[in-house]
């Protein structure tokens, strides 16, 4: 009953994310993705007027059965996919509890826009949740945007 | 799976993550005893091949014995809703309602207001078999009595003597 549960629980999770994410309509949003062998839950593509130009952010799902919980499940992410810091690319995770469908997030792999090298990524080992907002979602696409036009330039 | 590419994909799969989070959100009604800690439906997207029915969803907390199901068509709408009753725009050709009803199984429509986020149940159970230009507004999904009307309604018609005829309470009286 718990498996079956959990699983429930991640496909909640997965959804209310896909309900967030596709408010906007300057991006795509893939399902389980591969990058290379590491297994991703959702990978978001930054378009560029309307067209895939490879700008991509990678974010990690997770559902909890409350807000008591909430960062027991940011840990266990961590614990469970030390694969996500192997990634070339920024990774965030959104964490929604179950008894509300509130929504939470946080870097795993947060862009440095101020380092020289302009590929800077950094894990995140803060256990600290933001509310999941619409303006939340804009920041860590603007700031994702601005990692890549650095390289671009 | 990717979720975008033309818009009217965007929009639908969409639609059937807010149907589908919508359905499943945890019912808690004060004074009330709600089995399987308020998760009363478990939802499976049956994919775009299948004609008529988007979902298939199972009853959480009931008689393992029976089991009980149901089938859900998704129509999802960025038109808003009609001036004079405030009914959801959508569109079904009666070629898929009549399929809908012909599961022998209960079977619903689910509209969703893609703007808003909202989404309404009505029964596609044989008491309307044309084409549908609106729905009720009625029987919003959000509304934890209204899926937990649903979720006994179901139990119920898998119970003698109701098995196999079905009176919803999601009948659209207006429907056009």
């Amino acid at each position: 009953m718990a498996i079956a549960q959990d699983r429930f629980f991640e496909t909640r999770a997965t959804q209310l994310a896909i309900v967030h994410l596709t408010r906007r309509r300057d991006i795509q949003v893939i399902q389980e993705p591969y990058m290379g062998n590491v297994r991703l839950d959702l990978l978001v593509s930054l378009l560029e007027d309307g067209r895939d130009v490879n700008r991509l952010l990678a974010v990690e799902v997770k559902a909890v059965s409350s807000k008591s919980v909430l960062e027991r499940g940011g840990q266990k992410v961590r614990r469970q996919r030390p694969d996500l810091a192997s990634l070339d690319l920024p990774v965030c995770l959104f964490i929604f509890s179950m008894e509300d469908d509130q929504g939470y997030w946080q870097w795993l792999r947060k862009p440095d826009n101020d380092c020289p090298d302009t590929r800077c990524l950094h894990s995140v080992q803060s256990h600290a949740l933001k509310p999941l907002t619409s303006d939340a979602i804009s920041q860590v696409l603007d700031t994702v945007r601005h990692w890549y036009d650095r390289q671009a330039a | 799976m990717l979720i975008s590419g033309s818009t009217r994909n965007r929009i639908g799969k969409r639609g059937e993550a807010l149907c589908y989070t919508q359905m499943t959100r945890r019912v808690e009604i004060p004074g009330q005893i709600i089995p399987a800690d308020g998760y009363l439906f478990e939802a499976q997207f049956l994919g775009e091949k299948w004609p008529f029915a988007d979902y298939y969803v199972e009853l959480q907390g009931a008689d393992p014995a029976i089991n009980p199901y149901f089938f859900v068509q998704v129509k999802t709408s960025t038109r808003g809703y009609t001036r004079r009753d405030g009914r959801l725009k959508v569109q079904a050709e009666a070629q898929k309602v009549q399929g809908l009803a012909a599961y022998p199984a209960p079977t619903y429509i689910v509209g969703i207001d893609e703007v808003n986020e909202q989404s309404y149940v009505v029964s596609a159970n044989g008491e309307n078999m044309t084409s549908l230009s609106s729905l009720s507004t009625a029987f919003p999904l959000l509304d934890a009595g209204n899926r937990w009307a649903l979720w006994n309604e179901v139990l119920a018609y898998w119970q003698p003597p109701a098995y196999p005829k079905l009176a919803s309470a999601f009948a659209d009286p207006n429907w056009k």
